[in-house]
């Protein structure tokens, strides 16, 4: 925790109003290919902190439609230190699935996300006993933090959908994200 | 004065001036391999401030009392935001009472009364301003309002209510366990014509496929009907479904609050708690590839978390073969022929609460190559490089 006053410091926000591309010209793809072929970062000495406002649209209550919904970066910062790698990435319909390409379009890292527009409320009647409703948001902030690589030029991002057997990625939106210097 | 310095020395005042202070509650060690837990406050006041400290540490002390949490409490690194806002309490839009707080946090959120929510954006911007980003695993705002209240989501969120606690437990059986619903009440919408993700739902009830065979007595009738507490089975209705998915417990916290997790849900969570902490926690030497001379010994240690009932195992193999227990290692090389050989470090957690390790969450491995020169080599070194010396110096 001391290194926040050092990571705040050389903080080098930068506002970018860019446009989200549209999520048509990506195709859905699936997590376990992706987590097998693609290897997370794990020596950055940096990270990217992505702030996208995501208005509109619906991921997982409503009827999934690639692409809905408006996805714009407001504000990035460069910070020191790597994101979390987890050991063994577990996803979850709950989640978002980020994955960072180069100018390529090569797949250069991806990160497992909160989808922060599913919110649970859940409540307990007299016994204890839960009965609850899934709120979907439609005017959220997503955090999105990815390790500083060279030539991370673009970020998709993708909703999870349960086939029984794995998790299918469905495309929701394409971020330019330049060099972020 | 003593008194009052110390808590002022260990806050860290970032270097933005609206950055909030994070105070340390329990660090048990590094971030990089702990899981980092954020309690963020809302409708705290300057004035209330102490307030807010006082709250958290019932928080921290009620969560870390509940299995698995309280084994694995060491596992952990609870770190304290002291956000301020304008005003006290939370918003209640059904009674028309608004608050001005830093986090926005609102009751009634999807017209559940009950639901509190917060402004996901404020949030970020505490985190981006005054949390590292390797200690941001599990983020709670506790919100300073009476009326029993929380919700969950990429950010849980509890009111100081003394149950909201519960609550809060359970929304980490989601977020960081990755559970389901053990409940059958629709909505949100059942279905039960695909075998879901999660550990603790299932559609299949096999005695050797059920996902949680290991858990199930050979005694134990699938499906299961009994009405006993902790008896592991399959008993149905699960996940917003009253038919086609089974529960492995009749009741579990995440069907009913004031319940204990069970052991097939402690399971699944004690093995997300080793997504992110890895069970080898220090290694020395810190190189992979060493040379040794010959007749000489080399030390090894390895350092693990320490649960807080047991200890991990340690076990060592020196060119696959087992040499011994415990932390420390030493490697006599004079039994050995000179090249290379391999010193192996094997840590695991042999804990009762799990039963089912397939992707081995619970055990890490660590290995060095070891280059052993031959008898008497060294001598013909070093008495080399004393004639290179002597005859620099000529």
């Amino acid at each position: 925790m001391g290194r926040v006053r050092g990571a705040l410091m050389m903080l080098t926000a930068s506002l970018l109003m860019i446009g989200c591309a549209s999520a048509q010209t990506i195709s859905a793809r699936s997590f376990p290919a992706l987590a097998a072929n693609v290897t997370q970062a794990a020596d950055a000495r940096e990270t990217r902190e992505l702030h996208i406002r995501w208005t509109g649209g619906q991921t997982t209550q409503g009827p999934r439609s690639a692409g809905t919904g408006s996805f714009k970066l407001v504000k990035q910062a460069r910070v020191s230190g790597a994101p979390r790698r987890e050991r063994q990435p577990e996803l979850s319909a709950n989640d978002l699935v980020v994955v960072v390409q180069d100018a390529d379009g090569h797949d250069v890292d991806w990160r497992i996300v909160p989808n922060p527009r599913i919110v649970r409320a859940e409540v307990p009647g007299p016994d204890g006993l839960l009965s609850g409703r899934v709120i979907e948001r439609d005017d959220v902030e997503l955090l999105v933090l990815i390790p500083d690589v060279p030539g991370a030029d673009r970020i998709q991002i993708f909703s999870p959908a349960w086939t029984g057997k794995d998790y299918r990625l469905d495309p929701l939106a394409q971020i330019e994200i330049g060099s972020g210097r | 004065m003593r008194e009052l310095l110390l808590p002022a020395l260990i806050v860290m005042v970032t270097g933005v001036a609206s950055a909030e202070p994070v105070v340390p509650i329990r660090i048990n060690g590094p971030d990089a391999n702990r899981i980092a837990m954020i309690i963020m406050g809302d409708g705290y006041t300057q004035n209330e401030l102490l307030k807010f400290s006082t709250d958290v540490d019932l928080l921290v002390k009620a969560i870390f009392e509940q299995s698995p949490y309280s084994e694995y409490a060491s596992y952990f690194n609870v770190y304290r935001v002291d956000v301020m806002s304008n005003e006290s309490g939370a918003d209640h839009p059904e009674s028309g009472t608004m608050r001005d707080t830093a986090l926005g946090s609102a009751y009634n959120c999807g017209g559940i009364v009950r639901a509190l929510c917060i402004d996901t954006a404020a949030v970020n911007a505490v985190l981006s301003r005054s949390v590292p980003v390797d200690a941001r695993d599990l983020v709670v705002v506790l919100v300073n309002d009476a009326a029993y209240g929380g919700s969950g989501g990429s950010v849980l969120v509890a009111s100081v209510h003394r149950d909201a606690v519960e609550i809060l437990l359970h929304e980490s059986g989601h977020t960081l366990g990755r559970l389901a619903d053990e409940y059958e009440t629709t909505p949100p919408t059942c279905l039960n014509t695909v075998d879901p993700p999660e550990a603790n739902a299932t559609l299949g009830i096999g005695r050797d496929t059920i996902k949680w065979s290991r858990w199930v007595d050979a005694s134990t009738p699938l499906p299961t009907t009994s009405t006993q507490n902790g008896v592991p089975g399959a008993y149905l209705g699960a996940r917003y479904c009253a038919d086609g998915l089974f529960r492995p417990t009749v009741n579990s916290k995440m069907r009913s609050l004031g319940r204990p997790f069970e052991q097939i849900n402690s399971e699944q969570l004690v093995r997300r708690v080793y997504n992110f902490v890895s069970p080898l926690e220090t290694v020395s030497p810190a190189e992979t590839s060493l040379t040794a001379p010959h007749d000489a010994s080399v030390d090894f240690n390895v350092n693990t978390p320490q649960p807080a009932t047991h200890s991990l195992g340690i076990r060592w193999f020196i060119d696959g073969s087992p040499a011994g227990e415990g932390n420390s290692a030493r490697l006599n090389t004079a039994g050995l022929a000179a090249g290379n050989h391999v010193v192996e470090a094997q840590v695991s957690d042999q804990t009762p609460l799990v039963r089912s390790d397939p992707t081995g969450l619970l055990t890490a491995r660590r290995t060095w190559n070891v280059m052993v020169s031959a008898p008497g080599s060294d001598d013909i070194r070093r008495a080399l490089e004393d004639l290179l010396r002597r005859w620099r110096n000529r």
